[in-house]
């Protein structure tokens, strides 16, 4: 994966005219909110190419000069065990950044450090950025940043992102610092450490001039899987086994315990030199914890929280749904008037435009408001602190903790859950996580649910699918866990302070999801809207009733007039309600459906194949054929599971 | 006594000694500073689920199983 650097050439000294600036640090260090500082609207929001990690970047014009920021993922390490970390090594070494800001929280500084030695390895032109010193300071930390700078000589600019201070300076320094392509001075670790690395590095002499040879020892010391690719000779190799063993073997520790430790020993040595610790005081925020991870009222609190806030972000969801579509059907008359055939018009209205409405009046109202909830919660750190609240029960349905937050996302779309599998660690956890949230009865069906069996059975009866639809996602984990291959890796995650969240990245960062989901949800609805269109004029309507009704009548026990229903419920499932009402000509549904039709109706709803922009993230996110197993799969649970549902009701009853 | 993190009660101290498990997981612990020597604080563990741990003044969450091969000596002031 690394890749051969061209670009460090030997122009370096002269001022280019265009930067490229790479921000690194830790997650939650404010890296985000120093880039959203430094480059204001200018950024685009994508994907690392074939990678499922958010890349931003970012420009400016200082002084005529064209500065691209890039903002590398949050990293706590530059070894390759995630993915994240491995795309901001990849980058830094293929030398296109001409300097990088180290970001780091004062507050956190020997965690922090422990990455800038890191970085200072890889002997780049390198700024410090002390962020959060107003944090550190409430916490009592007070920071020299010139000792600081001193220690690790490399400059050190102290900033309060959230407030923008410090941040013209910032980038001074740093574009001063590409200008010059100050060289970094590696840092040095202890007696045989150095001694080994100082060894091989004379062996490795300058055989790939691409790379720091002094990093390269490091890391071949390090046993880096990614360096074995780049198949070193094998007296190297051999040189390298014998002084890796020969370190183990002093110090009784594998050698990537040894490495961190010499690399946080150092950087603890330089944290007690420029931070000294005075009287701080626990702010309301911080006592926080003590009730959000309490084993009894987190869960009352976590519980009250999210309810609350589902009926809210429901609430708006229903209110704007209505709003657009009023606006939205305005455009029917416009259409209507158009000079064309009465069919062509059809198929323009019902279908294609109609399909970009629906997609539009679901993403805006439901999914919008769910993804500025979902950042916020993010930002604010709370969503750490439902994942440790959850983590045991996860284990049991083979995730750990962070599986929570996708099912939680489920609640509002299906969708946007799947993209959130992405923070998972493995792909069997990202299979499992995806087919749960496919389970989670989403805001579209949840106006299927309430306005069919909560509004004519009572509410009692509403919350009785939700029961059952946990049953079932549980029963599901459970089986996946016991019969998918593999195991639960265990739950090893920050908890961040809990903080206010920053207004604009979450709202950016809402803007570019709420995009990603249009461009892979809208397609589909369209085309299936006109397919269904075409059903329509046709007139097929009664003979897929007809075949269908094997299925609807005799074993789910519905009237026939629902397979057509159902069908169209794939582009959206509160269609199915929309289109009962316009079938029978009523919105009294206790006059065609009896109480049984109604909540197996509403129960299969819930279960059968996730619409077709779920199905285009599932395509997405695991592929076509485990993207087919879940939707074939849950089509057989379904059917299985309501129509046991209905005749037992039968019997029961009868 | 040396034990597991994950017998440490809230609000209890220890210094790590040694850490089990694969090197992912291993590899992992030690970035986040969970290396020997190293004093922990345990802000939350109930008798089941995760613990929450201060270490170098940040908190992380360990699920149990994570925990349980993280072996500390009991610090008591």
């Amino acid at each position: 994966m690394l890749k051969k650097s061209t670009s460090r050439s030997l122009d370096s000294h002269i001022s280019k005219k265009e930067i490229t600036i790479a921000l690194a640090g830790n997650p939650n260090a404010g890296k985000s909110v120093v880039f959203n500082q430094l480059t204001g609207g200018n950024q685009i929001i994508g994907n690392w190419p074939g990678k499922t990690v958010e890349r931003t970047e970012g420009w400016i014009r200082y002084r005529d000069r064209r500065i691209r920021i890039v903002d590398l993922p949050g990293i706590y390490s530059l070894s390759t065990y995630t993915e994240e970390e491995l795309i901001a090594r990849e980058f830094i070494i293929s030398g296109i950044p001409d300097v990088i800001i180290n970001v780091i929280d004062a507050s956190l500084l020997e965690r922090s450090l422990f990455l800038t030695l890191q970085l200072l390895e890889m002997e780049r032109p390198l700024v410090l950025a002390v962020n959060q010193l107003d944090v550190a300071e409430s916490k009592g930390l007070k920071t020299d940043i010139d000792a600081l700078s001193k220690l690790l000589s490399i400059p050190a600019v102290g900033v309060i992102a959230t407030r923008g201070t410090g941040l013209n300076k910032l980038l001074t320094v740093a574009i001063e610092s590409a200008d010059k392509q100050d060289s970094v001075a590696p840092p040095l670790y202890g007696g045989e450490i150095e001694q080994s690395i100082e060894e091989l590095e004379k062996i490795l002499d300058n055989a790939y001039p691409e790379y720091p040879v002094r990093w390269l020892a490091i890391k071949i010391i390090e046993n880096d899987e990614d360096i074995k690719r780049l198949n070193l000779p094998e007296e190297v190799l051999e040189r390298a086994d014998v002084i890796r063993r020969g370190l183990e073997e002093t110090h009784g520790e594998p050698i990537e315990v040894i490495l961190s430790s010499e690399r946080y020993a150092l950087a603890s040595r330089i944290a007690r030199t420029s931070q000294h610790y005075e009287a701080g005081k626990r702010t309301l925020l911080q006592r926080l914890d003590s009730v959000l991870l309490h084993p009894v009222f987190g869960y009352i609190s976590m519980g009250f929280f999210l309810f609350v806030a589902f009926i809210v972000l429901f609430k708006i969801g229903s209110i704007g749904s209505s709003l657009l579509e009023g606006l939205f059907s305005r455009l029917a008359p416009m259409v209507n008037s158009l000079a064309l055939p009465e069919t062509v018009k059809e198929l323009l209205w019902d279908g294609l435009l109609s399909g970009i409405i629906s997609g539009i009046t679901i993403a805006l109202p439901y999914i919008l408001p769910f993804y500025i909830f979902l950042s916020f919660l993010e930002n604010s750190g709370y969503l750490a602190r439902i994942a440790f609240l959850t983590d045991n029960i996860m284990h049991k349905l083979g995730l750990h903790g962070k599986g929570a937050i996708p099912i939680i996302m489920g609640y509002g779309c299906n969708v946007p859950a799947i993209l959130g599998t992405r923070i998972l660690e493995s792909r069997r956890e990202r299979v499992i996580a995806s087919l749960l949230a496919t389970l989670i009865p989403c805001s579209a069906r949840t106006v299927v649910i309430l306005g069919l069996v909560g509004a004519f059975m009572g509410l009692k009866w509403a919350f009785v699918i939700y029961l059952l639809d946990l049953v079932i996602v549980y029963m599901a984990g459970f089986l996946m866990n016991r019969y998918y291959p593999g195991e639960t890796p265990g739950l090893i995650m920050e908890v961040p302070d809990i903080r206010i969240p920053p207004l604009k990245p979450s709202l950016r960062q809402s803007w570019f999801r709420i995009k990603e989901f249009l461009y892979i949800a809208l397609p589909y609805i369209m085309l299936g809207s006109v397919i269904l269109e075409l059903i329509k004029i046709f007139g097929w309507f009664d003979t897929i009733n007809r075949i269908l009704s094997p299925i609807i009548v005799n074993w789910l026990g519905l009237p026939p007039i629902t397979g057509v229903v159902l069908i169209f419920g794939l582009l959206r499932k509160e269609l199915t309600l929309i289109l009962l009402s316009t079938f029978s000509g009523t919105t009294n549904f206790s006059t065609i459906l009896n109480p049984r039709q109604m909540f197996v109706f509403s129960f299969f709803v819930t279960l059968y194949v996730p619409c077709l922009a779920t199905v285009a993230a599932l395509k997405k996110e695991l592929g076509n054929i485990t993207s087919t197993l879940i939707v074939i799969g849950e089509i057989l649970i379904s059917l299985i599971l309501a129509g046991l549902l209905n005749q037992l009701w039968i019997y029961l009853a009868g | 006594m040396i034990k597991p993190l994950s017998m440490l009660k809230t609000g209890e101290r220890g210094k790590i000694v040694r850490i089990e498990g694969g090197m992912a997981v291993i590899k992992r612990l030690t970035d986040l500073g969970f290396v020997p020597e190293q004093e922990v604080e345990v802000i939350r563990s109930a008798p089941r689920g995760p613990v929450a741990i201060k270490i170098k003044g940040a908190v992380y969450a360990l699920g149990r199983g994570i925990a349980d091969k993280i072996y500390v000596e009991e610090v008591h002031e």
